[in-house]
C-alpha cells in the first residue's frame, strides 16, 4: 500500500536585530505525540460510554502531571485531576487557561521554544526545558481563521515568533504545538495545555541576544 | 495533519471474501475544516462558519444563527449511546449509490443513502455494532502505534437485508456535534434552545470503481487516520 500523503511541515526562520533573515531550515515535522492521539480517542466517547468502557484515558499536560478522562463513574487516584469526557482539543487563545498554568515557564498555547533534545518526542508532554518567556519573549500564536484549500489539501498555518530579550545568547534544541483542551469536569477549572506535535531541532540553533526565532507548522489535510 | 486510508471488504453469505478496495482517501471536506477551525476559538469570537449535516440542513459556528453549534463541542463523536437517544442514525461510516461531484464540498456519501441507520427503510442494516463488542465494534479504543505514525482506525460492517443487489459508489466518515434550534414559545412562554444532534461528514470518498453488495452479502468499510511521527 502506497504512504499516505502526509502533510505537517516544520519552518524555522531566524532574524536578526535589524530583522534580516539570517537561517531558515524547513523539514517535516515527525512527531504527534501519544497524548494527543489518546485524546482525540477519548473525545469520539460521551461520557456515558467512558463509563460503559470501563475505560479510563489517561493523558499528560505539558508540566508532566496525569489527568484521567474517567466517564460519568470516576474511580480516578484520589487527589487527582479528571475529567468526565473531552470536549475541545484545540484551543489555541489565552483566555481561561486554568491557573495552574500561570505559574508555569509558559502558560498559554503556542509554538512553546525549550532548551533540552527530548529523548523521545512522540512521548514528551512539551518542549524539553521549557525556555522562559522572560528569556524569550513570545508574539501572540497565530492560528487559522478560515479555511484555505491549496493543490496539496486543506492548508492549516499556526505560527509564533519569541525575541532573545536577554543579554545572553539561547539555545533552542526542541519544540511543542500546544494547545488546550477540556471537557465537562466536576468542576470549573479551565483550559488544560497539552502538546500535540514535539519535534527536535537539530542542530540545535542559537539565538543572540535582541534576534528573534519564528516557528511554523503547516498542516495539510488531504484532499 | 491528518491522512486516512480506506478499505472495503465484501464477503459473501458464507463469509468468503469477494472484494477488497483500499487506497489512500482523497477528501477531508470544508465541512469538517470549518468546524474544526472554529475548535481553536471560545464563545465569544469564534468565527461565523456555515457548516451542513449529512442531509443538506445548515448549521453555524458561534451563536449569532441558528441552529448554533458555538465553538464545535466533541467534533470527533461516534458514541453510539448518544446517537441512539437522539437519532435512529448509526456512526460512523455511511455508504451512497454514487460517485460525488467533487468529494471536498459533499456533505455526505452522494446518490442514495443506503447505509446509515437501524431502520428499516435501509437496506442495510448495521452488523456487529453493539455494546457487547470492545468500543462498540467501531474503533480502536486506544490508537495503536504503527510505521506510519499514530493509527486510528473507524469501522463499520453493514449486511444487506434487503432482497436487491445494492451499488456503492462513495463513503463517508460521519461524525456528529450537538447544535441548539431555535427558541420556541408555546404555552408557557418562550423556552430553553432545542438541542439538535448534527450528523456531518468529515471525509468523503469516492469508490475507484462501484462495488456491488448482493443480498446477505455483508461490507466492512474502515477508515484508518494516521498522525505521522
Amino acid at each position: 500500500m502506497p504512504k499516505p500523503k502526509v502533510g505537517v511541515t516544520l519552518r524555522i526562520e531566524v532574524r536578526d536585530d535589524k530583522g534580516r533573515v539570517v537561517k531558515v531550515i524547513e523539514t517535516p515535522s515527525r512527531s504527534f505525540t501519544q497524548n494527543f492521539a489518546t485524546l482525540l480517542v477519548a473525545s469520539m466517547w460521551s461520557e456515558y460510554s467512558i463509563s460503559g468502557l470501563k475505560n479510563i484515558y489517561t493523558f499528560y499536560d505539558v508540566t508532566g502531571s496525569p489527568i484521567y478522562v474517567v466517564g460519568l463513574t470516576p474511580s480516578p487516584p484520589s487527589g487527582s485531576l479528571y475529567l468526565y469526557d473531552v470536549g475541545i482539543l484545540f484551543y489555541s487563545e489565552p483566555q481561561g487557561i486554568a491557573s495552574q498554568y500561570q505559574s508555569y515557564t509558559i502558560y498559554m498555547p503556542g509554538i512553546w521554544p525549550g532548551s533540552s533534545f527530548c529523548p523521545d518526542p512522540k512521548y514528551a508532554y512539551g518542549p524539553c526545558s521549557p525556555i522562559s518567556t522572560n528569556v524569550l519573549s513570545p508574539t501572540l500564536f497565530s492560528f487559522p481563521s478560515s479555511p484555505y484549500l491549496t493543490a496539496s489539501g486543506w492548508q492549516m498555518t499556526y505560527s509564533q515568533t519569541w525575541t532573545n530579550v536577554t543579554g545572553s545568547p539561547v539555545v533552542v534544541s526542541s519544540l511543542a504545538l500546544v494547545f488546550g483542551m477540556t471537557g465537562d469536569m466536576p468542576s470549573p477549572v479551565g483550559y488544560l495545555l497539552y502538546a500535540a506535535i514535539v519535534d527536535n531541532v537539530t542542530p540545535a540553533i542559537v539565538i543572540n541576544p535582541k534576534y528573534s526565532i519564528t516557528f511554523t507548522y503547516t498542516l495539510l489535510y488531504a484532499v | 495533519m491528518l491522512a486516512a486510508k480506506y478499505r472495503v471488504e465484501v464477503r459473501d453469505k458464507e463469509g468468503k471474501l469477494v472484494t477488497v478496495l483500499e487506497d489512500d482517501s482523497k477528501s477531508f471536506t470544508i465541512n469538517f475544516i470549518n468546524l474544526l477551525i472554529a475548535s481553536h476559538y471560545n464563545q465569544n469570537d469564534v468565527p461565523i462558519f456555515v457548516a451542513y449535516n449529512v442531509f443538506g440542513s445548515p448549521f453555524y459556528t458561534g451563536t449569532a444563527k441558528v441552529p448554533y453549534v458555538g465553538v464545535s463541542w466533541q467534533m470527533f463523536n461516534i458514541d453510539p449511546v448518544l446517537w441512539y437517544f437522539y437519532s435512529r442514525a448509526v456512526p460512523a461510516i455511511w455508504l451512497g449509490t454514487s460517485p460525488c461531484a467533487n468529494p471536498a464540498v459533499a456533505n455526505g456519501p452522494c446518490g442514495s443513502l443506503v447505509a446509515c441507520c437501524n431502520l428499516r427503510n435501509f437496506p442495510f442494516s448495521p452488523y456487529n455494532v453493539g455494546p457487547s463488542a470492545l468500543c462498540y465494534g467501531l474503533a480502536s479504543c486506544s490508537p495503536s502505534f504503527t510505521e506510519e505514525g499514530w493509527a486510528i482506525t473507524i469501522s463499520n460492517r453493514w449486511l444487506n437485508m434487503s432482497s436487491s443487489p445494492v451499488t456503492i459508489a462513495s463513503m463517508a466518515l460521519v461524525f456528529a456535534v450537538f447544535a441548539f434550534g431555535p427558541a420556541e414559545t408555546n404555552y408557557y412562554g418562550p423556552q430553553l434552545l432545542a438541542r439538535m444532534f448534527e450528523p456531518f461528514a468529515a471525509i468523503v470518498d469516492n469508490l475507484p470503481s462501484p462495488v456491488t453488495v448482493w443480498p446477505g452479502f455483508l461490507i466492512t468499510v474502515s477508515y484508518t487516520i494516521y498522525f505521522p511521527v
